[in-house]
């Protein structure tokens, strides 16, 4: 006589667990069809109830099966996924080093490279904080399978930011005609990046969202194909045709978004309803602020240093060359640098996980200790590690003789300095944020911003221009240190802070 | 009348959810209040509400920024105070600690139900976020697991996973419900918490009308979650304590069936609290159609798509069938409610090559689908009193249905029961209805007694017009005696620093 499933746990398909009670044991066996009937006819007992009563201390004596361990995390296709968060830059700059021009940006005359130079740089600061919203509130969505509003308030922030940068060009165009910074053709050049930019970040922000990184990649690849054949092919003008490719790179993304989307939601019935409007604005301006400071503290010393002593230039900006040059060694640091935040954080989470499954609720502290001494060996591995990058790169580039003078190796160095300190405050960032602890990430950025404006003007004016990269390195050791300072106090109740980033 | 649901009417599909809009469109002399927990924001009402419905608010549990915000045009716009963590020390570890002591599975629903009273009169005046997300209420619950699971071993994960289930269902507290002549819960369990809270509130009689037995499908579907037993004890004590707080003040309990009746005895429901009152069906929809006599038989399973519905028992039973008799098809008509549980379907239909024999699909059309079917078949392993039965039997559609629930009580005699999760079983029972004349024959006999036994027992009006025999007597004995929810909070907020 055969005996129904779930007296038996090893026939069940590894999920099985013991019955909570005789009640449970009753319903399991109801399910597998033993009516009072069967209990009575095939198994010799009163009814099921009997039945249950009599099976269930032998089924409590079962000890559930043991959890699978999660799968053993691979160290190098973490880093390598992290770093090809930045391989759209490598390939921007292989393009610059190789062709002698990208997406945007080449050898350009002094005025024009100015006038593209502000346009990318306001295109940046204008997006980070639009994209940065977008982003939070679509993994949201994502995480809860609520594909179509993440379509829909994906779709509601590109025309928000859309419009604000149209408004941006509009008002500056204004401004600008009265006061005459950037004479025409300048001033139509620099606003068509910065609208053309917008808009290619914010497609590429939706990508990264929908972590199709390589995606972003292939965008990238094609947009400079596309100037590749319009300039080089037929002819067309750089600037011209670096915009219809910005355009084209742009259109070819939003379109892999959308595709990777739709398929994400085939099937799922959902419609748009949000929470109340001040709730999301309270929920969400740490965000923006935060993705608007980052790309003005990113870009502010070159605008330091644009500025410094242009009494003889016939612009009140003035593209520099060497400094622009020197910013890009410094960036072949950070792609390298940059696969560890993504791979320290994968630890993290799983760091985690593993401790809270292992230690006993009444041992918390135990548990805040451990993860503290995690991210104390994080630290301690990746700053070696990251110097080494650094010291490593500009040996290269000094062996390879890259720099064509002392003013590039000057910028180079303090640049190579400054990232290692710029990738352990984003690590800290993402922990922050993954821990909702917005207003910590905002802060840390808002004192590295202030750091460098601070000894960047300092440094710009009283020295040479050059200068005011000390100002980013002075930065993002500021915002390496608070954020840092964040997340050890965030550390010491991380048991409460990893439950409170959930509601 | 404040009727409410947890799951079902009116964002999704289902027997209860078809249950409550007969309700709503039949006693339109009624007016209700509709309060619906559903799971995502992303569920949209799928039922048009009638005029007689004239408020409705809909509390997401999960899928929302923050635990609490309710979706629709009823928005709860309160702005409520700010708890600071002295507020939190002071006015809330208390009945915190009580609710959690009484999750238990011997403590008494008296404790528990003061407790949530307690809190809810709080989480009128106090903003629920800071109040739940307060590491004071994080230390009072880790301190509590002990008592709230005795036996087992809570790991940190265990108490973190618990935890952020908790600050999602006891968002149901921070809503202020309408003041009704009447409760009505279409289910036990969260859906039975404001009946309780009305009670205590405004001594509003609370009626409970349960379709299936809570527990029983709670513990069906813990048996296979994936997390640890501590989870599964928790959610379980929870759940349970709750269905036993909405049995002990429930004034009345309705039952769909004396098989369900048995099991909410033995929950502690006194037989004296239990009526039961069948689902009915309107007769002038679904009816018998014209014999048929088609030369590929079709059997029809209308259900939802989701583990409880046994479908994949079906579709191995199909193989068995078509081995015999190659010309039967299949077909299943039900929403999407488990994808994971569809994908193994559709696989288990292309692997034992069923794909031209059974077909997957929705129909707006019910009734057509009953009279172009020869069999209708309900495999599922766990069931109360399906509509889906009813109304094959009242279109003169031959029935086989698992033998569970209250399933034997509605076709034993006038259908074919088979032994649930049984492939072969259930095979040779369709087998027997489909093969040759003597199928055909015995189809026809079956068909018509069960027409003759659901015109005598499931005609619609039946059921409405004893529900509206109780909400009379219940608003007439309605003495309006409120406990002052006021009065409780100002003593709370003079206490406060």
């Amino acid at each position: 006589m055969s005996h129904p499933k779930c007296l038996h746990p090893e026939l069940s398909d590894g999920i099985w667990s013991p019955p909570l009670d005789v009640a449970d044991l009753a319903t399991r066996l109801e399910a597998e069809g033993v009516t009072p009937a069967v209990a009575r006819a095939k198994h010799g007992f009163a009814d099921v109830w009997a039945m249950a009563e009599a099976w269930f201390p032998k089924l409590q004596a079962v000890p559930s099966p043991r959890k699978k361990d999660p799968a053993p995390q691979r160290k190098w296709p973490e880093y390598l996924r992290g770093m090809s968060f930045g391989l759209p830059l490598l390939l921007s700059c292989v393009a610059m080093l190789w062709l002698h021009f990208s997406l945007w940006g080449g050898n350009l005359p002094t005025e024009t490279a100015t006038a593209v130079g502000a346009g990318s740089i306001t295109s940046f600061v204008l997006t980070g904080g639009f994209v940065q919203v977008m982003a939070r509130r679509g993994l949201f969505y994502l995480g809860t399978k609520q594909f179509e509003r993440c379509w829909r308030s994906t779709w509601f922030w590109v025309r928000a930011c859309f419009l604000t940068n149209l408004c941006f060009v509009l008002l500056f165009t204004m401004v600008n005609l009265y006061f005459g910074w950037l004479p025409n053709p300048l001033g139509p050049v620099a606003m068509s990046f910065c609208v053309c930019l917008g808009v290619y970040w914010l497609a590429t922000g939706i990508l990264y969202m929908l972590d199709q990184y390589l995606l972003v990649s292939v965008s990238s690849l094609l947009g400079i194909s596309a100037v590749v054949a319009l300039h080089t092919a037929f002819g067309v003008e750089l600037l011209p045709a670096q915009l219809i490719a910005i355009l084209f790179a742009s259109c070819l993304a939003f379109l892999m978004a959308a595709a990777v989307l739709k398929k994400r939601a085939l099937g799922v019935r959902s419609v748009q309803i949000d929470g109340p409007v001040n709730r999301q604005f309270s929920m969400l301006w740490p965000y923006f602020a935060y993705g608007t400071l980052y790309y003005f503290f990113l870009f502010s010393d070159r605008l330091l240093a644009w500025t410094a002593h242009t009494n003889t230039a016939s612009l009140v900006l003035a593209f520099r060359g060497e400094y622009e040059l020197a910013s890009f060694i410094g960036l072949l640091a950070f792609i390298l640098q940059a696969g560890w935040v993504h791979l320290a954080t994968a630890r993290f989470y799983k760091n985690v996980r593993l401790n809270q499954a292992s230690i006993n609720v009444y041992d918390r502290g135990t548990f805040n200790r451990n993860m503290l001494r995690f991210y104390a060996w994080q630290a301690g591995v990746f700053f070696p590690a990251a110097l080494l990058v650094s010291v490593s790169i500009y040996t290269c580039a000094r062996m390879l003789h890259v720099f064509p003078g002392e003013l590039v190796d000057h910028v180079a160095a303090w640049a190579l300095a400054g990232y290692p300190f710029l990738v352990f405050g984003l690590w800290n960032v993402s922990l922050l944020f993954g821990l909702s602890r917005s207003s910590c990430a905002l802060q840390a950025i808002a004192s590295a911003c202030c750091a460098n404006l601070v000894t960047g003007y300092l440094a710009s004016r009283l020295g040479g221009y050059e200068l005011a990269v000390s100002g980013f390195t002075c930065g993002a050791i500021v915002f390496a240190v608070v954020a840092g300072r964040h997340c050890v106090e965030t550390f010491r109740r991380l048991d409460y802070y990893y439950l409170a980033a959930a509601i | 009348m404040l009727l409410t649901s947890d799951g079902t009417y009116p964002c999704y599909q289902g027997g209860v959810s078809v249950w409550c809009d007969q309700l709503v469109h039949q006693l339109s002399a009624v007016e209700y209040h509709l309060f619906a927990i559903s799971y995502s924001p992303s569920h949209p009402p799928l039922f048009d509400l009638p005029p007689n419905v004239i408020s409705s608010r809909i509390l997401p549990l999960w899928g929302t920024d923050q635990p609490g915000d309710l979706i629709g045009p009823e928005q709860d716009h309160t702005v409520r105070i700010p708890a600071t963590s002295a507020i939190v020390r002071d006015l809330f570890v208390e009945p915190f600690r009580t609710f959690l002591c009484s999750l238990g599975l011997h403590s008494s629903p008296e404790s528990l139900a003061t407790s949530l009273v307690r809190l809810h009169e709080l989480l009128l005046v106090y903003d629920y976020l800071s109040v739940m997300k307060s590491d004071i209420l994080w230390d009072v619950f880790c301190e509590c697991t002990r008592e709230v699971i005795p036996d087992t071993r809570m790991m940190l994960e265990d108490c973190t996973q618990s935890m952020r289930w908790l600050q999602r269902y006891l968002a149901l507290l921070c809503i202020n419900y309408p003041r009704t002549d009447v409760t009505h819960s279409s289910m036990s369990c969260m859906a039975g918490v404001p009946g309780v809270l009305q009670k205590f509130r405004y001594q509003t009689p609370f009626l409970l009308s349960e379709h299936g037995i809570y527990l029983r499908e709670l513990y069906l579907s813990i048996s296979r979650m994936e997390c640890s037993d501590a989870c599964k004890r928790f959610l379980y004590n929870l759940n349970s304590s709750i269905v036993r707080m909405n049995y002990h003040y429930a004034d009345l309990v309705t039952s769909l069936c004396d098989f369900n009746s048995r099991w909410q005895i033995r929950f502690g429901v006194d037989r004296s609290r239990i009526a039961v009152i069948p689902n009915g069906i309107d007769a002038e929809r679904f009816y018998p159609g014209p014999p048929r006599n088609e030369s590929s038989p079709v059997v029809l399973t209308m259900a939802r798509i989701y583990p409880l519905k046994g479908i994949i028992h079906l579709i191995h039973a199909a193989r068995l069938v078509l081995n015999r008799i190659p010309s039967v098809r299949f077909r299943i008509f039900g929403d999407v409610a488990d994808t994971a549980y569809y994908k193994e379907c559709s696989e288990a239909v292309s692997k034992l090559g069923l794909s031209h024999a059974v077909e997957f699909g929705r129909t707006d059309d019910s009734a057509r689908a009953y009279r172009e079917a020869d069999v209708f078949c309900l495999p599922s392993v766990s069931e109360a009193m399906p509509f889906s039965v009813l109304e094959a039997m009242f279109s003169g559609c031959p029935v086989v249905a698992s033998e569970v629930g209250g399933i034997p009580e509605m076709i034993e005699g006038v259908g074919v029961l088979v032994t649930p999760g049984d492939e072969q079983d259930l095979a040779s029972a369709l087998i027997s209805l489909l093969d040759g004349e003597q199928g055909q024959r015995r189809r026809h006999r079956i068909a018509s007694l069960a027409l003759s036994r659901a015109r005598l027992r499931y005609v619609q009006g039946q059921c409405s017009s004893k529900f509206e025999e109780i909400y009379r007597e219940f608003s007439a004995r309605h003495v309006t005696s409120e406990v002052s929810t006021s009065r409780v909070v100002r003593r709370h907020m003079v206490a406060a620093p």
